[in-house]
C-alpha cells in the first residue's frame, strides 16, 4: 500500500470531525471517498496532507509513518493535494504556478536565488513541464498568461498539473469536479484514469458519487466522520443504502448527475 | 528624502505582503544601519565598502533574531497580537541603542566628499545623490529579487496563498524569515546612506519608520512601485510645505497624509483580511 490510514481521528477543539477511520490507498488505483456536505471528508484530506494535524491515529505513505509532519514536509515525501478551490496563485503565470510546483524539488539556497528560468532549465523538472504540457495541451498555450485569467476548468488543470510537477507518489483530490462543465468533468476523470494506468495512487473526494464510482475501482463512503461502506465501486454502486443515500438520480431513473445539473442551470 | 521614505516603506511592504503583519520594528532597522555604520567608520576606522557589507550583515542578522525570537513562537497569535510585538521590540532595540551609544546624535562622514553641487540652478550635497543612485539600484535588485528568483516567486506565492504554497513545499515559517531578512537588510541600508545627512541617533527609527509606514501606506502596501510613489510624494509634499510654509510644518505633513490614509483604509491595515 502507498498509502496507509490507521484509525485516524480529526478534532477541531472539542468538535469531533473524523471518527477512527481507516482507508487505504495503493498505486495504479483510484479511490473513492463519497458522502455528504460535512461528513468529514475535507477533514479526512487536510489531516493526510499535514494541514491540520490528527487528532489520533497514523499515516503510512510506503512504510514511513508520516503522522503529525507539516504541509510542506509531506509536499517532499510525495503527499500531493489538490484542494477544494484549486488554490492556485492566481497573479503568478501559469509557467510560474507549475515551476512552484516543483518548489519541493529545488536544493538548497543557491537554487532559491537563482533565476526561475534557470531552475526550469534542470533537465528533469523541464520535461516535467513537458509531461505536465503533455497532459493539458491547453495549458501550454497559455502559459504566460496570469493563472487568476483562466477559466474554471483551466484552473483545475493547472491545479492538477502543479501536483504532479513534484511527482507525488499518492495524490490527494478534493471535489475536482466541482462547478465545472460536464465535458470538463470527462476531461479530468479521463486525465485520472490515465494517471491510474501510469501507476499513480490517487484518493478522490467527490460529493458526485455516481460519477465517481464510475471511474474508482474502490471506494468508502463516510457518514459523521465515520466509514459506513466499503468495498469495490461496483459492490458499492449495488449497495441499496448507498443508491439511496448518494445516488438518488439511478433511484429515479433519472440519468443526469447533481454536476450536470448544477452546469446546466 | 523621499527615496529614503519609499525604502523604509519597502521593508513594511516586504514584511505585510508575506506575513500580514505589519512591523513597526522596520524604523529601528534603519536606526541600527546608521549607528552601526557610524561605530564601524568612526570608532573602528573601517574603509566605508567593508563598512558597508558589514553593517548589512549585521542588521539582517537583527532581523532575523527578531523573526525567530518574537514572530516565531508566537505564530498561533493574531495578527494584531504581532504587530504589538513589533512594537515591543522596537521599544527594545530602540532603548538598547539609547544605553550603547548614548542619547547624543553623532555625525556620520559622508561617502564622498561633503561639498554641494549645482544642478539646474539648485544646489545639491554629493551625500543626496548617493541616496538616490543608492535607492534606485535597491529598488531594481529587490524587484529582481520578487520576480526574477525561485526566492521571491515563492514569497509571492506564499502571500497570495499560505495554504497551497505549504501544499507545494514552501515552508510559511521559512518565508516569514526570509522576509525579514530582506526588509532588514534594507532598512540597513537606508539607514547607512542617510545617516550622513541627518546625524546617527538612538531615536532617528521612530519618525523615519512612521514616515515609512506613511509612504507604504499611501501605496496601499501592494507592491514596489505604490511605495515608490509613495515614497516620492510624500517627500515631495514635505520640501513644498518647508519651502513654501515653513520648514517646522515638515513633519506635520507625514502626520496629515498618515491621518488621511487611515481614514481612507484602516481596515485593509488592520490584518483581519488576511486568508
Amino acid at each position: 500500500m502507498i498509502l496507509k490510514v490507521d484509525h485516524v481521528s480529526v478534532a477541531y477543539g472539542k468538535l469531533r470531525a473524523v471518527w477512527d477511520v481507516s482507508l487505504s490507498v495503493d498505486s495504479g488505483e483510484i479511490v473513492t471517498l463519497i458522502g455528504a456536505n460535512g461528513a468529514g471528508k475535507t477533514s479526512l484530506l487536510n489531516s493526510i496532507s499535514g494541514l491540520i494535524p490528527a487528532r489520533k491515529g497514523a499515516v503510512y505513505l510506503g512504510e514511513q509513518n508520516i503522522v503529525g509532519q507539516k504541509a510542506h514536509r509531506l509536499a517532499k515525501l510525495g503527499v500531493g493535494y489538490v484542494t477544494e478551490g484549486r488554490g492556485i496563485f492566481s497573479s503568478l503565470s501559469v509557467l510560474d504556478n507549475l515551476s512552484l510546483g516543483a518548489y519541493s524539488r529545488h536544493n538548497g539556497w543557491t537554487t532559491l536565488l537563482g533565476d526561475v528560468s534557470w531552475f526550469m532549465r534542470r533537465k528533469d523538472i523541464r520535461d516535467r513541464v513537458d509531461y505536465v504540457y503533455g497532459l493539458f495541451p491547453r495549458l501550454a498555450q497559455r502559459q504566460r498568461q496570469k493563472a487568476g485569467s483562466l477559466s474554471g476548468g483551466e484552473q483545475q488543470m493547472l491545479a492538477i498539473g502543479r501536483c504532479l510537477m513534484a511527482s507525488p507518489k499518492v495524490m490527494l483530490l478534493d471535489e475536482p469536479s466541482l462547478g465545472l462543465a460536464p465535458n470538463v468533468v470527462m476531461e479530468i476523470f479521463g486525465l485520472l484514469k490515465r494517471l491510474r494506468a501510469e501507476g499513480m495512487a490517487i484518493l478522490l473526494v467527490e460529493q458526485d458519487a455516481a460519477a465517481s464510482l464510475r471511474i474508482a475501482d474502490r471506494g468508502y463512503v463516510i457518514e459523521m466522520g465515520r466509514i459506513v461502506f466499503e468495498g469495490t465501486a461496483s459492490y458499492l454502486i449495488n449497495q441499496d443504502k448507498v443508491k439511496q443515500a448518494y445516488l438518488g438520480q439511478v433511484w429515479r431513473g433519472d440519468h443526469q448527475t447533481p454536476a450536470q445539473e448544477e452546469a446546466e442551470s | 528624502m523621499g527615496a529614503i521614505y519609499a525604502v523604509v516603506g519597502l521593508g513594511f511592504t516586504i514584511i505585510y505582503t508575506v506575513t500580514g503583519v505589519i512591523n513597526f520594528a522596520q524604523g529601528e532597522f534603519v536606526m541600527l544601519g546608521g549607528m552601526v555604520s557610524f561605530s564601524l567608520i568612526t570608532a573602528l576606522g573601517l574603509p566605508l565598502p567593508l563598512a558597508f557589507v558589514l553593517t548589512v550583515v549585521l542588521v539582517t542578522l537583527v532581523g532575523v533574531a527578531l523573526n525567530l525570537l518574537t514572530i516565531r513562537p508566537a505564530r498561533q497569535a493574531s495578527n494584531i497580537s504581532l504587530i504589538i510585538i513589533t512594537i515591543g521590540a522596537a521599544l527594545f532595540i530602540r532603548a538598547i541603542a539609547g544605553l550603547g551609544w548614548g542619547k547624543n546624535a553623532q555625525p556620520v562622514p559622508p561617502f564622498t566628499g561633503s561639498e554641494t553641487i549645482g544642478f539646474l540652478g539648485a544646489y545639491v550635497r554629493i551625500q543626496s545623490l548617493w541616496v538616490i543612485g543608492i535607492t534606485v539600484l535597491l529598488v531594481l535588485l529587490v524587484y529582481l529579487l520578487l520576480n526574477r528568483t525561485l526566492v521571491g516567486k515563492s514569497l509571492k506565492a506564499a502571500a497570495i496563498n499560505s495554504r497551497a504554497a505549504s501544499l507545494v513545499g514552501i515552508d510559511a515559517r521559512t518565508m516569514s524569515l526570509v522576509s525579514f531578512a530582506l526588509a532588514a537588510s534594507t532598512g540597513a541600508i537606508a539607514g547607512m546612506v542617510i545617516a550622513p545627512i541627518s546625524f546617527a541617533s538612538y531615536d532617528m527609527g521612530v519618525m523615519l519608520g512612521l514616515k515609512g509606514f506613511v509612504a507604504a501606506a499611501m501605496g496601499g502596501f501592494t507592491g514596489i512601485w505604490g511605495v515608490l510613489l509613495g515614497g516620492m510624494g510624500l517627500g515631495l509634499a514635505e520640501s513644498l510645505a518647508a519651502g513654501y510654509v515653513s520648514s517646522a510644518y515638515k513633519d506635520a505633513i507625514a502626520m496629515v497624509f498618515l491621518f488621511a490614509v487611515l481614514l481612507i483604509n484602516s481596515r485593509n491595515l488592520a490584518g483581519e483580511e488576511k486568508r
